[in-house]
């Protein structure tokens, strides 16, 4: 991993065409300026998220056998929570 | 549009409830498209279909039901990108784990990843939100059966 330095107002490059600016720093939060061409895709990334994997998890198996009944259930139960 | 056929106006009914993530479904590069499946009486709940695999189905909530003060920041950068700045055009899911143990099944939500959907033109996206202390409640928010 390369460490930087850098002030409020200061940014860095990477290759020709991604700029990322340090707008802000207020206590533990940072502020972030990220310009990249369209199709770089920015995402926040940390231990907590993981879409992919909650995804992978979540796909109903092809062999589920209560597919009709389920989301009605699920919507009768959840009208009594509420 | 106008449609002359039977055929066409459930080809046609079937499009519109098609929605599209262009750069695909976080975990499934390949599959673009899914299908919003939803009989009357499994509101607010859905099958979310994907077209190029048939086999591959998440159950969804919307997520205005399922959390009833849910909030939900999202970068413009993003409402520009799916073609609308306007908070009215989407609707906003929950893509639901289905637990089954012991007999009981619980859906469990994840609210720091909602599925956007602009309905105008049927652009979705899966978002990743900052977890605040809300949603850290309403993530262990989950609907036993």
């Amino acid at each position: 991993m390369l460490v930087l330095s850098r002030k409020v107002g200061e940014s860095i490059k990477l290759a020709d065409d991604i700029e990322i600016t340090v707008l802000a720093v207020d206590n533990q939060r940072v502020r972030l300026g990220i310009r990249a061409p369209r199709h770089i895709e920015v995402r926040r990334s940390g231990p907590e998220v993981n879409v992919s994997e909650d995804n992978r998890e979540a796909a109903v198996p092809a062999d589920a056998t209560d597919k009709t009944t389920l989301l009605r259930q699920a919507a009768s139960a959840k009208k009594k929570q509420d | 549009m106008t449609t002359t056929t039977d055929d066409l106006t459930v080809e046609q009914a079937l499009h519109e409830k098609i929605i599209h993530f262009p750069s695909g479904l976080p975990g499934f590069p390949a599959d673009r498209e899914f299908l919003m499946a939803q009989q009357p009486e499994e509101r607010p709940f859905a099958w979310m279909q994907s077209i190029n695999d048939p086999e591959l189905t998440f159950a969804v909530v919307d997520a205005y039901s399922w959390i009833k003060d849910f909030t939900l920041e999202v970068d413009d950068a993003v409402l520009e990108e799916m073609g609308s700045m306007d908070p009215m055009d989407y609707a906003v899911y929950f893509i639901l784990r289905i637990e089954k143990k012991d007999n009981r099944t619980t859906l469990h939500a994840k609210p720091n990843a909602p599925v956007l959907v602009n309905v105008r033109n049927r652009q979705a996206r899966q978002v990743v939100v900052p977890l605040d202390s809300t949603m850290e409640q309403a993530e262990a928010l989950c609907l036993q059966l």
